[in-house]
């Protein structure tokens, strides 16, 4: 770059009209804003001079009203009660006023003072935000603060929205609960408008579709005159309330489902509609009220959400040992891999030996085929399917079932995978390669495997609806896939729809053989966990050649047998699916299911 | 000190100059002065509540950045001009450094911390780009429209890398600088219209669309007497128009998220969002107006002392001044301001070259532009923008900056004295 090329020359910038035109603009700019100042200082100031010296701007936040949870009939599974709610503004009460105020609220709801002070320390915070110093007043309680509120400076009785399950504990797995956020939380969310003092959904649907049911917080900024009665509103912003969500439970089988696991200590109940996989119902026991956190939990309620039961763990969605429901995976293996067909046949011992062991049967049925030995669960017919086909064939069929992997319901965060322990986590896990042991027992479901009741249900749909995979889902929509054709045998659903039929008729679960039900197929499993007592399970659907619904059925460490167990619990359901609302004469499910094929 | 090359070969001549130096301009350096002192007050003011003593800071910074003023003011300015492609290279290259290794706050990357101080090349890229400018005008003084091309190619490299920070505050305050030294070297009113009639075609779009018809009419007269080729030049601006008028209501609904919205029009109606955005513009007003005519006095403001406004100390710093000092403090600092502002015109008149000169009206424009837009945003007149408020605002990089552009004044006005003017 040369130097100044102009320097020697005469200036040629801003040698015009420039300064003039400049200096005109910045007296416009200075009167402007002289302007503004005289208006807001002098004509306005004494005004703003009140607001400022008297804290007479209330900033009053707007809850926003949260979706509510429905039904697949629109029945209200969670709703919001509205409530009153006693606050203190921190701006306006020091220590000092404060222990003046603090024996008047006492005196006038009959709280303890210690508790008033925890939670007037519990929600100091740095931005002014009101405190809620008591929740849920009665209206009695509201009356005698409404009288006195003119002398109790620094509070305010106000409305707010509070989470309600009309049901109780019915569902409280699937639909999840509400709880303060968390200041991690708060620091991560605040820019998606969250506030110091909101609710966030946690697990089930609550969590999953939290962006769909929060809504948008609103405000009020009002001027109070020194009474603190308002003046005027200074601004206001409406809160926004959030969407509604149908889900596809259906609260008469939630509730059976809820009232059937009442017999086990611990289980799972899940029902499917096979057709599409969308969750008719879905139970986990131990449960929980949700209606609690709503409240403001207490430690005793805290301690015992925390109890080794787990009461707040999801079963439905937790890996168990399959036990002898996984013949029907071995069945579809020995089919598919084209070892076997629908119609071969294995005798039946009562101590089947290989290689110098001996593994026991319940019985000896003679020489059957799939559809007897699925019906009364023979042992050794499966363990020598297991031998014939190979692990490859074996754990390959359990894949294309879905087990080991997720099922794609919404609730991925709190879904287990399950577990599938075939040769290469053996090596991998273990350090020990895989042995005809291993495959003798895993043929029968007690090897390393574990799945859950969930996508066990997923399985059953499979055979239910004539080979199709489907995908679990709580609400309808665009992301759920459609279901996806496994391509199996027409052999491998012959016979494990006769199988699974016959268990019924005549084998494991004859509880379920009930002329008021349409034909039902299903499968029991009694699985061993030593040395606790066994776990129990039934999975099956109905009508046998129609198939409306899947229920699957499960005690953990309940004892007792699966056909014992886990299939009375599914009779439980299948009654209220079936024959529900027939005393007030709508078409019901149970209509359709006369109809001739 | 972010100036490259040699100190010593920089200095001028001698000693023998300083005997007919005249003392240093009162205003000059006076007005920063004042007004850093006050601002180490109001600062205190605002975190009487806290345990924070950033007012230190600020006086520290303030005396070191005079110190390395008064040095840069015995620094030939035209010395300074050969060194302008280095200069440029480093800009971008502070520039791409902020990207790469910044620290990012509140979702834009801005500095890079350096033995504690915050470097924020983008405070930088704004003292360099009007050494840029003033270069390229002053070889090129605007004659034709062809003229704006290569000035403005030039400026768009670190106006754009500061744009994508995002940083549209000082984004802004790039193109205030660019259009006033331009219509300092020459740009005719006309053409300066014409050059930013896309904003305002911009907004009428996005409002009352039937306004664009006579706005349309006015650009094609304007355009037709003013620009050389006629058809070409209004068939030119009136596309560049149209393409705005179409695409502004576009983007509005579709390329700014809400609050992005909100920032930009909160200002006309903060009471839409009473407990967010609203919420500091309303306690902001409040707080300036409750100062009435004499203010609470220094030190004593009751919403300065609650916190009430977030930012006092940076952004909202006139708010505390509004509280406390009153009307008459808050126009005396207007006057101040403006003192200063008319010794900048005068010096830029009196300078000996163009490139002086337009250094001189940069720095103008820098200063006047950011005092505007700050102090507007407090009084509810403007959007938010984050623009600091100069030697009132705490931040320690732009009062470097602020003071090395007095510096730089300075050492023009030294030489215009020294020598004979060209205007008598």
């Amino acid at each position: 770059m040369t130097i100044g090329l102009g320097r020697r020359q005469q200036r040629r910038t801003g040698m015009q009209q420039q300064p003039a035109w400049l200096i005109a603009l910045m007296l416009a700019l200075l009167a402007a804003m002289g302007a503004r100042l005289a208006w807001l200082q002098l004509a306005q100031g004494e005004h703003n001079r009140l607001l400022a010296d008297e804290n007479r701007v209330r900033l009053v936040p707007r809850t926003p009203m949260r979706g509510r949870l429905l039904d697949r009939r629109g029945r209200v599974l969670a709703g919001n009660t509205l409530t009153y709610n006693l606050y203190l503004l921190p701006r306006q009460v020091n220590d000092r006023t404060w222990t003046a105020l603090r024996p008047r609220i006492s005196r006038l709801l009959g709280l303890p003072e210690a508790s008033l002070d925890e939670r007037r320390r519990h929600g100091d915070n740095p931005e002014g935000y009101r405190i809620e110093l008591v929740g849920d007043l009665t209206p009695p309680q509201v009356l005698r603060l409404k009288e006195q509120l003119p002398s109790l400076n620094g509070l305010e009785v106000d409305q707010d929205y509070r989470r309600s399950y009309p049901n109780g504990a019915v569902g409280a797995h699937v639909l999840g609960y509400t709880s303060p956020i968390t200041d991690d939380e708060y620091r991560r969310l605040h820019g998606k408008g969250y506030r110091i003092q909101d609710r966030i959904g946690r697990i089930g649907v609550e969590a999953v579709y939290e962006p769909q049911l929060r809504g948008e917080w609103g405000g009020q900024q009002l001027e109070v005159n020194a009474a603190g009665q308002v003046q005027r509103v200074l601004g206001e912003k409406p809160s926004r309330a959030g969407r509604d969500l149908t889900l596809t439970l259906d609260l008469d089988l939630q509730k059976a489902a809820d009232e059937a696991l009442q017999s086990v200590a611990k289980g799972a109940i899940v029902a499917l509609d096979p057709r599409t996989g969308a969750v008719l119902a879905m139970a986990s026991r131990p449960a929980f009220d949700p209606n609690i956190f709503s409240r403001g939990i207490s430690t005793a309620q805290w301690t015992s959400l925390n109890s080794p039961e787990a009461p707040l763990l999801n079963r439905v969605l937790q890996g168990f040992p399959p036990a002898s429901t996984f013949k029907i995976v071995t069945t579809a293996a020995g089919i598919e891999s084209g070892k076997m067909t629908a119609a071969s046949t294995m005798p039946t011992v009562g101590s089947f030996c290989y290689a110098g062991m001996c593994y026991g049967d319940h019985g000896s049925f003679g020489t059957i085929g799939f559809p007897m030995a699925l019906a009364v669960s023979s042992n050794s017919f499966y363990y020598q399917v297991g031998l014939l086909v190979g692990e490859p064939e074996l754990f390959r069929a359990a894949r294309r079932f879905g087990y080991g992997s997720h099922t794609g319901i919404e609730l991925k965060d709190e879904e287990s995978e399950g577990l599938l322990g075939d040769a290469a986590w053996k090596k991998a896990v273990l350090k020990e390669p895989w042995t005809a042991v291993d495959t003798i027992t895993s043929s029968i479901g007690q090897g390393a495997v574990l799945v859950t009741p969930l996508q066990m249900a997923r399985l059953y749909a499979a055979v239910a609806n004539g080979g199709r995979l489907v995908t679990p889902h709580l609400v309808e929509g665009p992301h759920v896939p459609a279901p996806k054709p496994m391509g199996l045998k027409p052999g491998t659903l012959e016979a494990l729809h006769a199988g699974l039929r016959q268990a019924v008729t005549s084998g494991t679960a004859k509880v379920l053989n009930d002329p008021t039900l349409p034909p039902v197929a299903g499968k029991t499993g009694t699985g061993e966990d030593p040395p606790r007592p066994d776990h129990a399970w039934f999975g099956g659907y109905a009508p046998a050649d129609k198939p409306q619904v899947v229920i699957v059925a499960f005690g953990e460490n309940s004892g007792g047998y699966g056909g014992t167990v886990s299939a009375p619990m599914v009779k439980r359901l299948m009654e209220t699916f079936f024959h529900r609302r027939q005393g007030n004469g709508t078409p019901t499910a149970a209509g359709k299911t006369g109809a001739p094929r | 000190m972010p100036l490259p090359g040699q100190p010593q070969r920089l200095f001028s001549q001698g000693r023998g100059q300083a005997r007919r130096r005249p003392g240093p301009d009162l205003i000059l350096w006076g007005v920063p002065v004042l007004i850093t002192l006050l601002a180490g007050v109001l600062i205190a003011s605002t975190q009487r509540a806290s345990n924070l003593a950033d007012w230190e800071n600020h006086w520290i910074t303030g005396a070191v950045g005079l110190g390395a003023a008064v040095l840069l003011s015995r620094i030939d300015l035209q010395r300074l001009e050969q060194l302008l492609v280095p200069i440029y290279g480093l800009t971008i290259l502070s520039l791409v450094a902020v990207r790469a290794v910044g620290t990012s706050a509140l979702g834009a990357q801005r500095w890079i911390s350096i033995g504690g101080l915050h470097v924020q090349p983008s405070e930088f890229a704004k003292l360099a780009a009007i050494l840029l400018l003033a270069g390229m005008l002053a070889r090129q003084p605007i004659e034709k429209p062809a003229d704006l091309l290569r000035p403005l190619g030039v400026i768009l490299v670190p106006w754009a890398l500061v744009f994508i920070q995002p940083d549209l505050g000082t984004s802004l305050v790039f193109g205030a600088i660019s259009l006033v030294m331009l219509f300092w070297s020459g740009l005719t009113l006309p053409w300066l219209l014409l050059l930013i009639s896309p904003l305002p075609t911009a907004i009428v779009a996005g409002t009352v669309q039937p306004l664009l018809i006579p706005w349309f009419v006015g650009l094609t007269v304007l355009a037709w007497r003013s620009l050389p080729w006629k058809r070409l030049g209004v068939a030119v601006v009136l596309a560049v128009n149209s393409l705005f008028a179409v695409l502004t209501p576009y983007l509005w609904s579709h390329g700014l998220k809400d609050y992005q919205k909100d920032r930009l029009v909160l200002f006309l109606d903060p009471s839409k969002d009473p407990l967010g955005g609203g919420y500091h513009l309303i306690q902001s007003r409040i707080g300036i107006g409750s100062g009435e005519l004499l203010g609470t006095g220094l030190m004593r403001g009751h919403l300065t002392k609650l916190q009430f406004i977030p930012e006092q100390h940076t952004d909202f710093i006139f708010s505390a001044m509004g509280e406390e000092t009153g009307f008459v403090g808050c126009m005396l600092l207007l006057l101040l301001y403006g003192a200063l502002s008319w010794k900048l015109l005068q010096i830029a008149g009196r300078a000996r070259t163009d490139f002086e000169s337009l250094v001189v009206i940069g720095v103008l424009a820098m200063l006047v532009f950011q005092i505007v837009v700050n102090i507007s945003m407090t009084i509810g007149l403007g959007p938010v923008t984050g623009i600091p408020l100069p030697w009132m605002s705490y931040g320690r990089f732009a009062m470097l900056v602020n003071f090395l552009c007095i510096g730089l004044v300075a050492s023009v006005q030294r030489r215009s004295q020294r020598g004979d003017p060209f205007r008598r």
